[in-house]
């Protein structure tokens, strides 16, 4: 029986421990979690809600337990939050405040958390809830909920933490795999759009779009508008999903009141969410009546402009309240953004269409555009759109170039006709060089004419009259200036076409390739953006299999140059311990070591790092924003650049807070282009974040040793004690007592990989410590079973009697001691292989602010090289690996975290024979109160 | 008596694993990967069945890159004993769950993991493993 209700716990921890590492679907994740909290902690009920504050409401995602008339009651509708002093049975006020705790008698008092009516119904009488976050963001709770009265044991609200913790794992690491679907999914739509552009009608196109739309964010209903710029009205387009045949009838006619927002919107380049649109006020939302009876819910609209001009907006339904993350938003956003691209270009089509009285000729263009757009590879594309620009214009002669935007030269990168020369060009300069710079089209005559005197530098051919340059841009990309996302464009090369003719290209032939130059600008665009991600994707598997920190970092910064092509990069970690945001790793500058001197700034200061960390925001600042470091940039050659600030969030723990800045040099760019952006501080957070959770399997896995020691260590003194002679037992209950003693140790480092230093501090447990008596000698009596273990001899470990009642301080003591524990066992576990070399010293010095307890041992020491990487988590030195098979790495950054967070410090002061670490614990400490 | 060599760094956590097998068979523990290959080397004839763990320290047996830092050393010292002793019947005894894969098919070998057996569950299972052997052997 026994071995029976073991196995089933160990199942249960098993597959939590699956579920949160690979689990991919949310919903049926946290639907088992709370199956596996139920069956931990025998709930009547173990539900796991989520909340949308805006509302405000409660949205139940899963819920399981022993009374399952309660699941069908609870699951059936969203709950809303309110005041309990006005009566609501969900208080609003107390579900913000993110902190758990067990309720009692909720029959006669539901506390903010449940409709006693409710809990007499279902027969609940008391509940546990542990608050979900990330990092500083609330999600939600999970509760369990048991029909007993009496108090729930520490064990149980300590249980439900750690599946809370792993709740907030699966729900962080699902958005990030959804995100990279959802990425995928946008890939393969937008190629299939491009299919489809040339060879569908309109309306066609239209209907396709909003199938797609409806596709791409998993939603039952999408709206496509039009904007009518003469009337000014939006009338309905196209529609997609379970719509009727009134919704195409509907339009809106924007001179009437109430219309501003839409307004607003047409012009923003924002995306609108709405929760309920049933709920949305008659100035926000016209169609409230039509959606409550078709059964619509929350809404996202995106407009679309082109050319800076809007035509019109993408609306998507759902049928259930849903809340739209911010990446969905962006991807639609994108999404809308192309979807515009395309019917302009379409209209542009149209234009040559009308101009050209060519109807073949259209034909054709439409037949090359989709072939570019099915283009797999660079190289090919290229030649492609030579070709077929070619063609399209009668010609044998002209050539692509693409733009270096360091050097402002544009290179050939494929020519047709044979050339005088190949050489760079310069963008500016000759009839190419100009059409770059204005990002227009050049037609040319007649070279020989005055108006082209001493202009045409190319030279391409000798017997060139006529030129056509066409520069490839994409004109609709996000960039971002300061905080803000805008219309910009990028100039990606140029297509260049000659002819020995007077008068050889027509207005015709330059609309064309006009509009095939930017249709295969966008096309380029996506296919250096695979490549990218394609690379960033073989950088993910080199930095998994990186077993060291600072090796992880060193892949992170080269994948960021390499790929994204950053020529400068600096990751600064904050540390609100010493109130300080500092460089931690930089590439790109000549001397590292002194950029990192200079390069840290206090948190509440007015540098960009410290703001955008505070804030959140990302932003490109001007090159003479004050909130720069005048004085680094001088010294590093860093005012050259255009540079983006990223602030770095790493969920769950919030003590992993920092920042990355990087730029290229400003040279011929304008911009620092959206999507690099987020694909930078995507993989950057992701690279991050997956190495830290790395060691969330290693820490499991090193719980699993001593627990298998107490229970087989137990299990055989329960069969064979009456057997056993009195010093074996004794030496039983040691062995015991050592595996609990690292267990406990291990809890802390668990601890520090699940919660870190959250942003609710925990509360301090101050009390009166006389810090020799209490501590020091405590933790090495606890330590005595592992010094016998391992045949050293205690009264090696030496201390002066008279220190024992020096030190009085307040302090926060359980912290206190596992820093000492900490120091000790390293001591310990890192001593010479003689048992005759060991030695500990422990001494008492003190300043005019501080105690500075000094510990000293003669163990093996640590290489002067890994003096700082020593506080670094998951940092293990090769010796150490090879005295200890197993061990985090995370000891030593846990003691330094929690020195600073008492107000003192923990540091190294000597490395080797003896190492010395120097504990220093603020003296004013003794005057705090209580 | 069945005698059995016990490979494992980790001596005093699996005292009570030994003592309870030592009720029953004859028991050699060694806890390092050299001293093992020695007494292999002198005394395979003594010895009818291994209990052997995966996470050690490697010694002398391979270098520490090769042994993944200790965490796949079990397995090259396996690999190495098959050469030597291909019929030996071994007890892979191992907390490394991960490593189950390397030793699937492996004649004559049985995984287990340390968290699924008691002292005398490990007893028992040797005695099965041993009497399947002999009856196949």
């Amino acid at each position: 029986m026994k071995a029976e209700a073991t196995s089933r716990k160990t199942d249960v921890f098993r597959e939590l421990i699956e579920l949160a590492l690979h689990c991919s679907k949310r919903d049926e994740a946290l639907q088992r979690l709370t199956r596996l909290v139920s069956l931990a902690l025998n709930s009547d009920v173990c539900n796991l809600v989520l909340l949308d504050t805006k509302e405000p409401l409660l949205s139940h995602v899963a819920c399981a337990g022993n009374n399952h008339k309660y699941h069908e009651f609870i699951l059936r509708r969203p709950v809303r939050m309110g005041s309990s002093q006005q009566g609501d049975h969900l208080d609003y006020d107390l579900f913000m405040q993110g902190e758990g705790g067990a309720r009692y008698n909720l029959q006669v008092d539901g506390k903010g958390i449940i409709d006693t009516a409710v809990a007499r119904k279902y027969n609940l009488n008391s509940a546990i809830s542990a608050p979900l976050k990330l990092g500083s963001q609330l999600l939600g709770y999970l509760n369990h909920f048991t029909s007993r009265t009496t108090e729930f044991a520490s064990s149980e609200s300590e249980i439900l933490k750690l599946f809370a913790r792993h709740a907030e794992l699966i729900i962080d690491r699902i958005d990030k795999s959804d995100y990279t679907q959802t990425l995928e999914r946008s890939h393969s739509i937008s190629l299939a759009l491009q299919h489809s552009l040339m060879s569908v009608k309109d309306d066609e196109f239209l209907k396709q779009v909003s199938q797609k739309a409806c596709e791409l964010l998993e939603v039952p209903i999408c709206i496509v508008w039009k904007l009518n710029q003469h009337l000014p009205r939006l009338t309905v387009a196209a529609t997609a999903g379970d719509v009727d045949a009134d919704v195409s009838r509907m339009q809106l006619d924007l001179n009437r009141p109430g219309s501003l927002g839409i307004k607003r919107l047409l012009r923003s380049t924002d995306v609108r969410y709405l929760p309920d649109v049933s709920r949305a006020a008659a100035n926000v939302y016209q169609f409230r009546e039509k959606a409550k009876s078709a059964g619509w819910v929350s809404l996202l609209s995106a407009p679309m402009s082109a050319e800076n001009r809007p035509i019109g907006l993408l609306d998507v339904y759902t049928r259930k309240r849903r809340y739209f993350k911010q990446w969905e938003r962006e991807f639609f956003k994108t999404f809308a953004n192309y979807t515009a691209f395309s019917i302009h270009k379409t209209e542009l089509l149209r234009r040559v269409d009308r101009h050209s009285a060519s109807l073949q000729r259209l034909s054709k263009l439409g037949e090359i555009m989709q072939h570019v757009a099915e283009a797999k590879n660079e190289e090919k594309l290229y030649s492609l759109i030579l070709d077929k620009s070619l063609e399209l214009v009668r010609s044998h002669h002209g050539w692509i170039s693409s733009c270096d935007l360091v050097t402002g030269e544009h290179n050939i990168k494929i020519h047709r006709g044979e050339p005088a020369e190949v050489r760079a060009l310069k963008v500016g300069r000759g009839i190419t060089g100009q059409a770059l710079q204005s990002e227009r089209p050049i037609r040319v005559t007649d070279l020989r004419s005055k108006r082209w005197e001493n202009v045409y530098e190319e030279e391409f051919r000798k017997n060139t009259r006529s030129a056509l340059a066409v520069p490839l841009v994409v004109t609709n990309a996000e960039v971002r200036v300061g905080a803000a996302i805008q219309q910009g464009s990028k100039v990606i090369g140029l297509i260049n076409v000659e002819s020995p003719r007077k008068r050889a290209f027509t207005p015709d032939d330059e609309n064309a390739i006009w509009t095939l130059g930017r249709h295969a600008a966008n096309i380029i665009e996506r296919l250096t953006d695979d490549q990218k991600l394609e690379k960033l994707r073989e950088f993910d598997r080199e930095i998994a299999n990186k077993r060291d920190w600072d090796e992880t970092i060193k892949v992170v910064l080269k994948a960021i140059s390499d790929t994204i092509g950053y020529e400068y990069v600096n990751i600064s970690m904050a540390s609100p311990e010493t109130n300080r945001i500092k460089s931690s790793h930089v590439r790109g500058v000549e001397d590292e070591v002194a950029f990192k001197r200079m390069a840290h700034y206090p948190l509440d200061g007015k540098n960009i790092h410290a703001e955008i960390f505070r804030t959140g925001d990302i932003q490109v600042p001007d090159a003479n924003d004050d909130r720069l470091d005048t004085r680094l940039d001088t010294a590093f050659g860093l005012n050259d650049l255009i540079r983006v600030f990223i602030p770095l969030k790493l969920a769950p723990d919030d003590s992993w807070i920092g920042t990355v800045e990087a730029g290229y040099r400003r040279c011929h760019r304008k911009y620092i282009y959206e999507r690099d952006v987020q694909i930078l501080r995507r993989f950057v957070c992701s690279a991050l974040e997956q190495k830290k959770r790395n060691l969330l399997p290693k820490i499991s896995h090193e719980f699993t040793a001593p627990i298998v020691g107490i229970r087989a260590t137990a299990n055989f003194l329960l069969r064979r004690i009456k057997t056993l002679d009195e010093k074996l037992v004794e030496r039983k209950f040691e062995d015991i007592l050592t595996d609990c003693e690292l267990l406990l140790h291990k809890v802390g480092e668990l601890e520090h990989i699940l919660g870190g230093a959250s942003v609710v501090p925990v509360p301090s447990k101050k009390e009166w410590t006389l810090v020799y008596r209490d501590i020091i000698i405590k933790t090495v009596n606890q330590l005595k079973p592992l010094i016998a273990e391992r045949k050293l001899d205690m009264s090696q470990i030496l201390y002066n009697n008279t220190d024992i009642h020096r030190i009085r301080l307040y302090v926060d003591k359980p912290k206190l001691n596992s820093v000492v524990y900490n120091l000790l066992i390293n001591s310990i576990k890192y001593a010479e292989s003689n048992p005759a070399d060991f030695k500990i010293i422990i001494n008492l010095d003190e300043d005019k602010d501080s105690y500075i307890l000094k510990f000293r041992d003669w163990g093996m020491g640590i290489k002067s090289e890994y003096r700082d990487l020593i506080f670094e988590d998951g940092f293990r030195a090769p010796e150490a690996s090879r005295k200890n098979v197993t061990g985090s790495g995370l000891g030593l950054t846990i003691a330094r975290r929690i020195m600073r967070e008492i107000g003192g410090d923990l540091l190294l002061a000597r490395n080797h024979k003896p190492t010395e670490f120097h504990l220093s614990l603020p003296k004013a400490a003794r005057g705090d109160t209580q | 008596m069945i005698r059995i060599l016990f490979i494992d760094d980790e001596r005093d956590r699996m005292n009570s694993f030994r003592e309870e097998l030592e009720y029953h068979y004859k028991v050699t523990f060694i806890d390092k990967v050299d001293e093992a290959l020695v007494f292999i080397r002198d005394h395979l004839d003594d010895i009818d069945l291994l209990i052997l763990d995966i996470m050690m320290l490697p010694g002398k047996l391979v270098s520490m890159e090769e042994a993944e830092r200790g965490l796949s050393t079990g397995l090259h010292f396996y690999r190495l004993l098959r050469k030597s002793a291909p019929y030996l019947p071994v007890i892979i005894f191992t907390n490394k769950e991960k490593m189950e894969k390397e030793f699937r098919g492996e004649a004559n070998c049985l995984f287990l993991r340390k968290r699924d057996y008691l002292p005398l569950e490990l007893a028992k299972a040797v005695k099965e493993f041993f009497q399947d052997f002999r009856l196949i052997g």
